[in-house]
């Protein structure tokens, strides 16, 4: 939700965060709307300066937020108003799936000595990479809705036409002598996957629709179970539940607002589906005033959840092909990982425009967009496993760009595992405690290890800071925006893209003759971003205004043509297609992964791929019009 | 004579031009023209460029002023919707990030065992972590794992990232690790 949106609020709920000191400007909103009259409630274990202007304060033990918000959702779903209110029962019908049914497979912990159905088991991982990331997940297969089944109509289909062969020694031919369809159309995959509606029952007494579950889940959290677990006195539990229902309602809104002390909690994101939870059953989200402000920490910390550097997705949310699940070919990911109903029905035209993101023209449809190059991971390769692993001797080299590990989390083992490194790049506005682990770290002050012992060759470069450089953060709302070049960085400091642009340059130098397979990828991975200003291409400075075209996405054939927006792309098809068949015409084709003789558009973050001729281009102005006559 | 806190702020003020409002307040003068002329005589002649404050993530909308090229000041943009020109003590310090006799300003590099830093030609680096990059790629990669699945890829080489960098940032950075087969990606974001 945006900031400013929270100005219309009746009530503003902030737990796990101390807005008022750590998102100042941001803070204003809620004080606006507390001026206006709204109710502000601060849930901390800490009195702080936004529990010293707060309605509320209700102090809980650190830890214990699914207990306060589990308490809150019990309260709300046995309350009288809420249960004879129509809007709020409307409400729970209509925008939420309390009236769907829930597979006889299903149990909830109570019935399950603890855990939901589904708990997966330990897998060893490979031995390549020893770190499994499935541990303590859990399956969803149980957890469908009655009378489907997950994706087995799509594996089905899948397996027929991939001609995928698993676990082939090393050294056989890995695929028959006919290579099986691998590219687009994609279609029939999808709808192969499209599931029967769920049963749903509308009165909300079946025993297994989704409502009854979660009455059933949050029985047990009573007011005094709360005041147990979580220390905050009952009365000020039950001022806050009475407040919240006040709040909410057909004419009035409340909205949440969390920060890191959420999120960096092992169960962070069940506090938070908690939160959504407890807020669609109060209809707050989708109305001014209404929802859950995520308040980041860092300026694009949503920039690079989007546009991801992290190991486990790829642009979009998309997630990152595996060795560990059935991702052989395109086909393969495809049947494993779409959702065929909605906007991601479209996901192979946005994997299939981020592949041409990755290797322009070299990907094409007899290569299945050269998803072979693309490398798969082997379970998980997130923040701490990696260091373990370095820890190990399984990782050689680091490039650490704008972040401190040597005093993050579990910071002495860190620092230990930099001492297996072979090389260490740091690049950074200041020469921090990673860039210096081998000469001013505890170990080394207090004489535990010795420099001399300590084999990493280290790299500092030095920074341009924002001032000095063009282009975009995400900020906490998605919201995105520019900033500008103002002026030169002094000395060597140089971007932070110059740094990868350059070192991409030079790696292309020294793989331009290597004719291995191995490095086919790496060769047709399109790298051309020159900055087009004298200045700027002297120094080597790639052009940022061309990488953001880049995720924002283009008509290759005419890549001065910018996407206008995605949703408006999607919504085309979906108008196009509704109306050529309701007016009983031949259903013309308009696939957006067929590379006919047309175009085609290449957005990686947000997807979408599509050909275009002259003939479907003039089809869409059609259904355009005719859906506005309508 | 005995001067007493009060007394002393006073004479002070009257004595320094630069810390003169409080004397001037006292006697009743208007502070309007001087404040204005201040405020232009600061940026007089000062480029302003849109910027955004790189802190957290509520992204106040910054103004940096420049003369001759050299920041001179940053400060909150009155024109942003969502923070109306206002910055937090932290934002507000921006100018420090860039104008600061303490900024490391030259590439330096540490030789495996030896006890302190060298000064480095920053071409010379680059190419030096180019060579290791690819050194390290080679060694390390597998193509495929024992029981014949392709993967294409290398866990030996870590990409850290911070989560104040720039979106063309993480696309260019995700785009050259995963073209060359790394898949350790992770930022601030994870944690």
């Amino acid at each position: 939700m945006y900031p400013r949106s929270m100005a219309d609020s009746d009530c503003v709920m902030i737990m796990g965060s101390n807005m008022a000191e750590c998102h100042p400007v941001a803070f204003r909103w809620p004080m606006v709307a507390k001026l206006k009259g709204a109710k502000l409630i601060h849930v901390d274990p800490r009195f702080t300066r936004t529990s010293a202007v707060a309605d509320i304060h209700a102090p809980i033990r650190a830890g214990s937020d699914i207990a306060f918000l589990g308490g809150l959702v019990n309260y709300v779903i046995n309350d009288a108003r809420w249960k004879a209110d129509p809007f709020f029962q409307t409400w729970l019908v209509h925008y939420t799936n309390a009236a769907s049914i829930i597979s006889g497979e299903y149990k909830d912990a109570e019935d399950n000595h603890g855990v939901f159905s589904g708990l997966r088991e330990y897998r060893g991982g490979t031995a390549e990479w020893p770190y499994n990331g499935f541990v303590g997940e859990y399956d969803g297969k149980s957890w469908q809705y009655a009378g489907t089944k997950a994706g087995e109509q799509g594996r089905a289909a899948a397996t027929s036409q991939s001609g995928e062969v698993r676990g082939v020694p090393a050294g056989a031919a890995p695929r028959s002598a006919t290579p099986p369809p691998t590219g687009p159309p994609f279609d029939d995959l999808v709808k192969s996957l499209v599931k029967p509606p769920p049963e749903r029952d509308e009165t909300l007494r079946h025993p297994r629709c989704v409502f009854q579950i979660l009455t059933r889940h949050f029985a047990r959290y009573t007011p005094e179970m709360v005041e147990r677990v979580t220390g905050c006195p009952r009365e000020t539990f039950l001022e806050v539940a009475r407040t919240l229902l006040a709040s909410s309602g057909s004419d009035r809104t409340t909205s949440f607002a969390y920060a890191v002390a959420w999120t960096q909690h092992t169960n962070g994101p069940q506090i938070i589906g908690c939160a959504a939870l407890l807020q669609l059953l109060l209809g707050n989200f989708g109305r001014p005033g209404a929802g859950i402000m995520a308040l980041r920490g860092h300026a694009s910390i949503q920039g690079s959840t989007d546009v991801p550097t992290l190991y486990h997705s790829i642009h979009g949310y998309m997630p990152a092909p595996t060795a560990l699940k059935k991702h052989g070919t395109l086909r393969d990911y495809l049947a494993a990982e779409t959702l065929p109903t909605g906007y991601w029905a479209a996901m192979p035209k946005f994997v299939v425009s981020y592949l041409k993101s990755m290797y322009g023209a070299a990907a094409t449809r007899e290569n299945g967009f050269g998803w072979d190059w693309h490398p798969k991971i082997l379970g998980d390769h997130s923040h701490l496993p990696t260091f373990v692993a370095m820890n190990d001797g399984k990782v050689k080299g680091m490039l650490c760009v704008g972040q401190n590990p040597a005093t993050s989390l579990n910071a002495r083992l860190e620092r230990a595992a930099m001492r297996k490194l072979e090389w260490l790049v740091v690049k950074d506005n200041w020469l921090h405690e990673t860039a210096t682990f081998w000469k001013s770290a505890p170990e080394v002050v207090g004489g535990e290890v010795k420099p001399a012992d300590i084999p990493t060759e280290v790299f500092f470069f030095p920074s341009a800071q924002v001032a000095e450089t063009e282009g975009t953060f995400t900020n906490t709302q998605r919201m995105l925006q520019w900033h500008f070049k103002a002026a030169e960085a002094p000395g060597d400091c140089r971007t932070d893209v110059w740094f990868t642009y350059q070192l991409g340059r030079r790696l292309q130098k020294l793989y331009a003759s290597s004719a291995t397979p191995r490095d086919a990828g790496f060769r047709n991975l399109t790298f051309d971003y020159e900055h087009d200003d004298p200045h700027e291409r002297a120094r080597g400075e790639p052009d940022a205004r061309k990488l953001l075209k880049e995720v924002n996405g283009f008509y290759s054939d005419d890549p001065d043509r910018h996407l206008a927006t995605f949703a408006d792309l999607v919504i085309l098809n979906v108008q196009f297609e509704a109306t050529a068949l309701a007016e009983g015409g031949d259903r013309l084709s308009v696939d957006f992964n067929l590379e006919l003789e047309g175009r085609e558009v290449i957005d990686p973050s947000t997807g979408g791929c599509r050909a275009v001729d002259r003939h479907t281009d003039q089809g869409i102005q059609a259904a355009r019009s005719r859906s506005r006559r309508n | 004579m005995e001067i007493s806190r009060r007394h002393f702020l006073h004479l002070t003020a009257a004595a320094a031009p630069g810390s003169a409002l409080a004397g001037l307040v006292g006697v009743g003068a208007t502070l309007a023209p001087s404040l204005a002329r201040a405020q232009e005589l600061r940026i007089k002649s000062a480029k302003a460029t849109p910027s955004v404050c790189p802190y957290c993530s509520v992204g106040c909308a910054t103004l940096v002023h420049t003369v001759d090229g050299k920041i001179v000041n940053i400060e909150g943009d009155p024109r942003s919707p969502h923070s109306e020109g206002a910055l937090c003590p932290k934002g507000a310090a921006t100018y420090q990030l860039h104008v600061n006799p303490n900024r490391p300003t030259v590439v330096l590099h540490r030789a495996p065992g030896a006890t302190d830093w060298e000064v480095w030609d920053l071409d010379r680096a680059m190419d030096r972590v180019a060579e290791l990059v690819k050194k390290t790629r080679d060694e390390t990669f597998f193509e495929r794992l024992p029981d014949g699945r392709l993967v294409n890829m290398t866990p030996a080489i870590f990409s850290l990232g911070g989560a104040t960098l720039d979106v063309e940032w993480n696309h260019i950075q995700q785009k050259l690790m995963r073209g060359l087969g790394v898949v350790a990606i992770e930022n601030q974001a994870r944690i």
